[in-house]
């Protein structure tokens, strides 16, 4: 019986304790793999998200919070504190093409809805919309919505029927063709009609900018601070700041996961010591035929490597599942943090590979001390315990 | 014996699962938060659910006080930065026990008292006070 075969027969002695104490890792390890992929396919979305909005500079007040200005990636309704002075002032700025947005929400059916207000010609060319149905805005005094194509879907609406918001009802016009982002879940207005319906006066949320040479946006965005008081960040900050939050939370909870994966490793030096106590005739046998300490070392450490090996590849495997079964139903949630955003699992070869050397590590770790108090047992303490 | 063990082994897994399983998805549903409903109050009818913090109280009516977005007070770190408070006039018998940062959940309806829009609640569910959990605190 070689040194392999020997450890597997002690391992699986006791098939209910092998099973708890595999399941300890297993569990730890599918968390871990589960939140590395979903965290990564969420990065993944956001940046698609971000891509797909068209600006390469945002302006927007000097006084708003971190809060206000992740809302414009995930579809909250925003203060309207930007006059139109102010996008006056930018839209004279050579090299750039201004897009004003004025962002508030209502109800469809008790379903808290955006309500997006567009300049209509401008906004036609900055997000080269299609219609799926019905025709866009004629004009910026149009009293009728277009529609984003998951709204129209979701609330079953469509070309003749009504939208109420703010307690009056407006013909739906249009319905535009789906494009996978933050563009699906509005229901569009032209700016001065939401500005009347929510009593704004002539003010705007934010401005997406577009400049002709990408390369030069840093004097783009001098000229417009040079011209007017407001924040500029470029597409690149905003996303940086979405993804610190996302990655503080990440960190979180991989650091819950990371602390059942070391209560696991406790199951694990458990189960060794009491392997330890069962074994202890076995112990003395092997030692008095020849085993060195080393090779009772070496046994003992090869028992925690396969608890680490075996609980690294299922967690990883059920980590894997989850994540792809799982992100549905999580997108849920994610939709309600990032409208629009589809969730898919992000799932690295890499990441697995690290999983399974992190599961075999920890339960390495674990197995030291159980190994080294197996390995100092003296043949005769061994053989005489009773 | 073996297969009573055995089965005693299951119980004990899927207990383990189902524990789980209820602690992840059996969570309540607290409701639309304040920021969800501000911007068109009355296009949500009849009675509803929201859920907030309290950051204020009226001076003259112990059973009217505001209720503000708890995600929006804690990026923001205060109660007085512009966002908007939801005035809440409790109508439920007696005066509500509730302090500035305090969780709450309110069952109610929208109405139009003196042409402002106030939320009147006929039940209040007071949670945990965040007080601490302010950043600027």
């Amino acid at each position: 019986m070689n040194t392999l075969s020997l450890v597997m027969r002690n391992i699986t002695r006791r098939k209910g304790r092998f099973i708890f104490t595999l399941l300890g890792i297993a569990i730890g390890m599918a968390a871990f793999v589960a939140l590395l992929a979903l965290g990564g396919g969420m990065r993944a979305e956001i940046r698609n998200q971000a891509q797909a909005m068209g600006a390469n500079l945002i302006v927007t007040p000097t006084d708003w919070c971190t809060f206000d200005q992740i809302s414009i990636f995930t579809g909250e309704p925003l203060p309207a504190s930007l006059s139109s002075e102010v996008l006056d002032e930018i839209r004279d700025i050579e090299g750039i093409f201004v897009a004003p947005y004025l962002t508030q929400a209502s109800a469809i059916d008790m379903t808290p809805v955006a309500v997006i207000g567009i300049e209509v010609e401008t906004m036609k060319e900055f997000s080269q919309w299609e219609m799926a149905e019905g025709q866009y805005f004629s004009t910026d005094a149009d009293r009728s919505v277009v529609l984003g194509a998951s709204i129209a879907n979701q609330f079953d609406l469509g070309l003749g029927q009504e939208v109420i918001i703010r307690g009056e009802s407006f013909p739906i016009v249009g319905v535009l063709e789906p494009v996978d982002n933050l563009d699906d879940l509005g229901v569009y207005l032209p700016i001065p009609v939401v500005q009347e319906a929510f009593e704004i006066d002539d003010n705007i949320s934010y401005i997406g900018v577009q400049v002709e040479n990408i390369e030069n946006v840093e004097s783009y965005r001098a000229a417009i601070l040079d011209r007017v008081n407001v924040a500029v960040s470029s597409d690149e900050q905003l996303l940086e700041s979405v993804l610190a939050i996302l990655g503080s939370v990440e960190v979180t909870l991989q650091a819950v996961a990371a602390i059942s994966l070391v209560a696991a490793s406790f199951g694990i030096v458990n189960t060794m010591m009491t392997a330890i106590y069962e074994r202890r005739r076995e112990i003395g046998i092997l030692r008095s035929i020849g085993s060195k300490r080393a090779d009772i070392f070496k046994i003992f450490m090869l028992e925690s490597a396969i608890y680490g090996l075996l609980g690294g590849v299922i967690g990883s495997a059920v980590g894997v599942l989850v994540s792809l079964f799982a992100a549905p139903t999580i997108m849920a949630g994610f939709d309600q943090i990032m409208k629009g955003a589809s969730l898919e699992a992000s799932i690295e070869p890499m990441t697995i590979v690290t999983a399974i050397g992190l599961s075999i590590a920890i339960a390495v770790v674990a197995g030291l001390y159980p190994a080294w108090k197996a390995s100092n047992l003296t043949p005769v303490e061994a053989i005489s315990y009773e | 014996m073996k297969k009573i063990l055995s089965s005693s082994k299951l119980i004990v897994l899927v207990a383990l699962m189902l524990s789980v399983a209820i602690f992840t998805f059996g969570c309540g549903d607290d409701g639309f938060s304040v920021s969800e409903v501000q911007h068109d109050p009355f296009a949500f009818t009849g009675e509803i659910t929201i859920n907030g913090t309290v950051a204020s109280f009226s001076p003259d009516d112990p059973n009217l006080f505001g209720v503000m977005d708890t995600n929006e007070l804690m990026q923001c770190g205060r109660f007085d930065c512009g966002a908007w408070i939801m005035p809440t006039l409790y109508s439920g018998g007696h005066t509500p026990t509730v302090s500035q940062g305090d969780n709450v959940v309110l069952t109610g309806e929208f109405v139009n008292i003196g042409g402002m829009v106030t939320f009147q609640v006929t039940n209040v569910d007071v949670g945990n006070n965040i007080m601490n959990q302010i950043p600027s605190n």
